[in-house]
């Protein structure tokens, strides 16, 4: 387990009242699907988690992305890294108690976000796999695609479609994937399967690496609200992270995944300053290493590896 | 087989056999794109289209049945 430190003199987010929460759930309820269309997985998990707590860890994973929710029994991971990450990924699950995951979700088939799923579905019980569906002429062609597929035919896995209005229950969170909401997009950045974590009146949004376009229509489509913890749309790129996103979602605290000296330049400087015209509670695991929010009723309290 | 995974910025991230790497977006012809298979030739990249097709039609036909 990661060293961790205390904030660095970053207090805790006001807590919303559950009233407001149970208002949003149901002002965003689309019922597009419902969590029956998933396996059941109540009680499969085990994590060392309190009750009443949801922990979010954005893993440091260098040039990459993977984050694990962690809820009382339940455990979901979105993203794995690249391939050499994997066996990191798995000894990081392992030590924090994760016999099973709920959910193993790929935001979009970029090596840097499910290069090691392969490892991960091949090594990790996992009772569903959540990506977006690809258009046939954007499905990728790269062998650690190809793997990925393998290895969840080995083990019997089915892929659910990431679509928006998917609720997956975790314990005493809710997590509802708010993207891709169209299928007409160049880049497969811009397919990437966004989500909203609800605890309580907590609020976190994973983004994967959706740029601009996808972040309007994700805004038009109207699913986006006020967030307390922001993970920075593609590793905190200049591309991503536009203002009319960012002016919907006014972020608490923002974690930025990213290698340390990475040649792409992320984070980028002006994609950082549009950010900190709502926050300067910025995480960057290049900087902070492996950074983990705590979810309670009082709040968020963020803790990191360095 | 070299395969482009990616662009980051002005960089193509190239899947090549178990592990990538980066070239200049530049050394590409300008209608790479992401899923494409490429052949070295000297110090230029060209875009071998058959193998890519061949490739994606193997891949979604391993993808088809896996859906739930």
């Amino acid at each position: 387990m990661p060293k961790r430190k205390k904030a660095k003199g970053k207090g805790n987010i006001t807590f919303f009242a559950v009233l407001l929460a149970a208002a949003a759930l149901v002002s965003h309820f689309t019922g597009v699907f419902t969590l029956s269309d998933l396996k059941e997985v109540i009680g499969v998990s085990t994590s060392n988690i309190a009750e009443g707590e949801v922990q979010v860890h954005y893993i440091d994973v260098g040039q990459g992305d993977s984050e694990l929710i962690l809820s009382n029994g339940h455990a979901v991971l979105i993203d794995t890294g690249e391939k050499e990450e994997g066996e990191k990924v798995f000894s990081y699950l392992k030590q924090e108690g994760v016999k099973t995951l709920d959910c193993l979700i790929l935001t979009h088939p970029h090596s840097d976000h499910m290069g090691a799923a392969s490892y991960i579905v091949d090594n990790v019980d996992i009772k569903n796999v959540i990506i977006p569906k690809l258009p046939d002429d954007k499905v990728p062609t790269t062998k650690v695609y190809e793997n990925f597929l393998k290895s969840v035919k080995k083990k019997n896995l089915k892929l659910t479609a990431a679509e928006p209005g998917l609720k997956i229950d975790i314990g005493e969170a809710e997590l509802e994937i708010i993207s891709p909401v169209s299928d007409d997009y160049k880049n497969l950045n811009d397919f990437s399967a966004a989500a909203i974590l609800r605890h309580g009146g907590n609020k976190f949004i994973f983004t994967g690496d959706n740029e601009k376009n996808a972040e309007k229509d994700i805004l038009e489509a109207g699913y986006l609200e006020r967030i307390d913890v922001l993970k920075v749309g593609h590793h905190g790129s200049k591309s991503s992270s536009c203002k009319e996103f960012l002016e919907a979602v006014k972020p608490e605290y923002a974690v930025i995944s990213c290698g340390e000296g990475n040649k792409y330049g992320h984070p980028d400087e002006e994609a950082v300053k549009r950010i900190k015209k709502y926050t300067d509670k910025i995480y960057r695991t290049d900087i902070d290493g492996t950074v983990i929010m705590i979810s309670t009723k009082d709040g968020i309290k963020p803790e990191t590896e360095n | 087989m070299l395969i482009i995974d990616r662009f980051e910025g002005k960089f193509a991230v190239i899947e090549d056999g178990d592990s990538h790497f980066e070239i200049e977006r530049s050394l590409l012809p300008d209608n790479a794109c992401e899923g494409d298979i490429l052949v070295k030739n000297n110090e230029h990249y060209e875009i071998d289209e058959n193998a890519a097709e061949e490739r994606r039609k193997k891949i979604i036909d391993l993808q088809k049945d896996l859906w739930s």
